[in-house]
């Protein structure tokens, strides 16, 4: 490194630190920051930058206290990432299948019996499963890759603080599971504006249409009432900026090297929607799950780890 | 024993083998055989591949050819060998009484040649509603599809049951989508007459109707290899005679009608006193001459003309059946003007000309969008496979239908041509869109639409969005049909080309410049 770029750097870190020091809470209200969060409270949220995948969640997982704060064992743990289409992972339309694998080695090397993972796919389901990655992937690290592609995988739910959805049938393997963790991507989606935490929990249901048909947004939202992962791992490494959730070409893709880990859906969707580039408020279903107590969207309050490598 | 148990056993072996090879490719939902494959194993079947070699050419469709050059050398033993109806029939009449005794029966040959004649008239003229109807391998084809495939279908589904008892998930679900019942009767009904006839005449169908049986028997008619009776030895004990399920042997005469002999080679060591050979030497000249005559059949082709008016009707009739209580039931109808031919078949004329219904297509599809039709091409066109977008819809990364179909109706397509190629468009319904009625967010069309060929435009006041259609970019995979959650109607469907067309391909935008996003940027929280 040359002594100019070093000066440089050291002097702009230096004056981050003292600019969060001095001015205490005005982090929240300046756009960007890589403030670390306060030690002394738990941590809501950690957002991590600038490396592959799978290193990325190692160092936010580890932010977040590590897997075997989530995963005790001999739980068997489900994992939910998006493969709802056909694609291959450079088009973005699925959750990066080297993060997944690493989720799952994650979850046995904290001593998790077995760890499952599925998605009601839109496209032909096996061929969803083959052509994202996730399949062979996940099957490495010693996950079962388990079908979900008709009815009978799915279980009537009863979803008492529901507005519009008071029943959902929701896959067996998340009933039955002691640790449900949801790893979608972060897309543009047509009709839900766009596709984080709350919208990936579509594809454990089965009937999609229901949904459709009954105010989408608020459909959503009623489903995270009933169901709260244990943890929700945003990929927003490859970032379909348009045409989504399928994408029509390479050109849709923004890398942005970028992933969010939080318990709080809510959280997890808003931070992921400022990556995106819109506000948390903006988005229907992300509002509606606010006012409905899931989880917070004002990043403000929360205390966010920030990582960037 | 005798030296000719050899040939019977071989058939036997061979027959069976090839057979349940068959019954495989036609069950099989898991992909687990290669379309090339399918293609080879399909290779031998007589009607497919001859007309695969009029409407594509090329070297997967020299199979008739390599058939009749057998049946010039060996007879029929295409009907013994290589016939899948030929086994079932075997197979139904042993099961039905294991030593079974068969009569010499007397040829009418006028009933069979009418037949081929009237089906190779009606095929030449592009109808080949009868060949379809008549054909082993297609008639077999759709047995296996529509009456075997259920039933493994149900074995799979319950041994995921049992399995998930142990939590394992060694196998998957399969949803038994589409199959119409109407169909699944009819092929019972065309395939239950034969099954009866093989009980109690043995392969009487291949010697009274089957245009196959009745083409190769006029070459076999010329075969090197023929069965002859040795009339010094034959002590007319009749033996032979009681076990030709053909009943082709005339004891009283001594001789063997070559024509309706089908090669199974039973009789051969049946006779105690080596009477009977299958051998090029000692031909008799014993077949009778046959007349033909054309009873002045002429092909009638303009008659699908006539029904496919009749076609459009049953896909709403289907669909008004399946009103759910899932909101208000939308009010207006779709204009479906024309039925959905797959991609590869380049226009429904050229396709209903060449499909025999055999349904490996249906068979295969992975999305379950092929589907027999009703009335959709007309009374004519029955059973011949379409587009049905409300048991799926055409996978844009998929061109499985055209690799495997062996009759060349839907052509091979390369994946870039058939992303582009138009089997219909997308026509938009916004009064039965629930953007529209209900004001609130849907867009499950646009979604699922590989090209966006369906965009989602800004609707009123309450930032919602409705769909749009691009029809220039759109490809008919009739994924917006299968999503759309209104019934009865949906808002929107796809209308049929009746000639495919290729659609311009969606224009790349320009990479969209990264907002918050680049990794060097900072958090925007």
């Amino acid at each position: 490194m040359k002594r100019r770029e070093f000066l440089k750097k050291g002097l702009s870190a230096g004056l981050f630190t003292g600019a969060f020091l001095n001015m205490g809470g005005l982090d929240k209200i300046v756009a960007g920051n890589t403030s670390s969060a306060n030690a002394n409270k738990p941590i809501d949220l950690v957002a991590v930058k600038g490396g592959a995948p799978a290193a990325m969640f190692d160092k936010a997982i580890a932010a977040m206290g590590g897997m075997q704060k989530f995963v005790k064992k001999g739980q068997k743990v489900v994992i939910k990432p998006n493969i709802g289409w056909d694609v291959p992972p450079e088009n973005g339309g699925n959750t990066n299948p080297e993060l997944v694998k690493r989720i799952v080695e994650q979850c046995f090397a904290a001593g998790a019996a077995s760890v499952m993972v599925f998605d009601n796919t839109c496209d032909a389901w096996n061929r969803c499963y083959e052509n994202s990655g996730i399949e062979k992937s996940a099957k490495q690290a010693g996950a079962k890759v388990i079908p979900g592609n008709t009815e009978n995988y799915y279980k009537e739910v009863d979803i008492p603080n529901g507005k519009r959805l008071t029943k959902a049938k929701v896959h067996e393997a998340i009933l039955g599971a002691d640790v449900f963790i949801n790893v979608p991507v972060l897309k543009h989606h047509s009709s839900a504006k766009v596709t984080i935490s709350l919208k990936n929990l579509m594809g454990a249901v089965w009937d999609r249409r229901f949904w459709h048909r009954n105010d989408l947004h608020q459909c959503i939202a009623d489903f995270a009432t009933y169901c709260k992962p244990t943890l929700n791992v945003v990929d927003a490494y490859r970032v379909m900026t348009r045409n989504g959730p399928r994408g029509v070409s390479l050109a849709d893709v923004v890398e942005m090297q970028s992933l969010i880990l939080s318990t709080d859906m809510v959280a997890a969707d808003a931070a992921a929607a400022k990556i995106f580039g819109v506000e948390p408020t903006d988005i229907p279903h992300i509002k509606i799950a606010h006012e409905l107590g899931v989880g917070n969207m004002n990043l403000g309050e929360l205390n966010i780890e920030r990582i960037k490598m | 024993m005798h030296l000719f148990s050899v040939p019977k056993w071989f058939r036997r072996f061979f027959a069976l083998c090839y057979f349940l090879l068959v019954v495989f490719v036609f069950v099989d939902f898991a992909g687990s055989l290669k379309p090339h494959t399918i293609k080879w194993i399909l290779f031998p079947q007589f009607v497919p591949s001859l007309l695969n070699f009029f409407s594509v050419g090329g070297a997967l469709s020299f199979g008739f050819i390599i058939v009749l050059l057998l049946t010039l050398v060996f007879g029929r033993v295409y009907c013994s060998f290589l016939c899948p109806l030929g086994v079932i029939q075997d197979l139904v009449s042993r099961i039905s009484k294991w030593k079974r005794r068969y009569k010499f029966t007397k040829s009418v040959p006028w009933v069979r040649y009418s037949i081929l004649v009237v089906v190779a008239a009606f095929a030449i003229g592009g109808g080949v509603f009868l060949l379809y109807i008549l054909d082993p391998y297609s008639l077999v084809g759709r047995t296996i599809s529509n009456l075997v495939r259920p039933v493994y279908f149900g074995v799979n589904n319950l041994m995921v049951k049992v399995l998930g008892v142990f939590d394992s998930y060694a196998l998957a679900h399969v949803p038994f989508k589409g199959m119409p019942w109407q169909v699944l009767l009819l092929s019972a009904l065309l395939v239950a007459p034969i099954i009866f006839m093989a009980v109690g005449k043995g392969r009487l169908y291949c010697n009274l109707i089957c245009p196959v049986g009745t083409f190769l028997g006029l070459v076999s008619k010329v075969s090197v290899f023929k069965v002859n009776i040795a009339a010094s030895a034959c002590t007319s004990c009749r033996k032979c005679e009681t076990v030709c399920k053909a009943g082709c042997i005339d004891i009283k005469s001594q001789t063997v009608d070559t024509s309706r002999c089908v090669a199974c080679f039973n009789c051969l060591d049946s006779c105690k006193f080596d009477a009977l050979s299958y051998s090029a030497v000692g031909r008799k000249s014993a077949d009778k001459p046959v007349s033909e005559k054309s009873e002045g059949v002429v092909g009638n082709t303009s008659r699908r003309e006539f029904f496919k008016a009749l076609g459009g009707f049953v896909a709403t009739s289907a669909m008004l059946s399946s009103v759910s209580a899932l909101g208000a039931p939308t009010k207006v109808k779709e204009k479906k003007e024309h039925p959905v031919a797959p991609p590869g078949a380049e226009s429904t004329n050229r396709f209903l000309d060449i499909c025999t219904a055999c349904h490996l297509c249906v068979s295969q599809c992975p999305t379950h969008v092929l589907q027999p039709s009703l009335l959709q091409y007309g009374v004519f066109g029955i059973m011949q496979p379409h587009m049905d977008y409300h048991s799926g819809f055409c996978n844009f990364e998929c061109t499985l239908c055209g690799e495997v179909c062996p009759t060349g109706a839907i052509l091979p397509l390369i994946l870039e041509s058939k992303k582009r190629t138009q089997l219909g468009v997308a026509k938009f319904i916004k009064d039965n869109c629930i953007v529209h009625t209900d004001k609130t967010d849907c867009g499950a069309c646009s979604e699922h639409c590989p090209t966006k060929a369906v965009k989602m435009v800004p609707y009123g006041e309450k930032g919602l969005v409705i769909p749009s259609v691009d029809e220039s970019i759109c490809i008919g995979c009739g994924a917006c049909e299968y999503a759309c959650p209104t019934v009865p109607f949906r808002a929107i469907y796809i209308n049929g080309n009746t000639s495919h067309l290729v659609a311009d391909l969606p224009k790349i935008q320009e990479p969209e410049e990264v907002k918050a996003g680049s990794p060097s940027d900072d958090f925007p929280f």
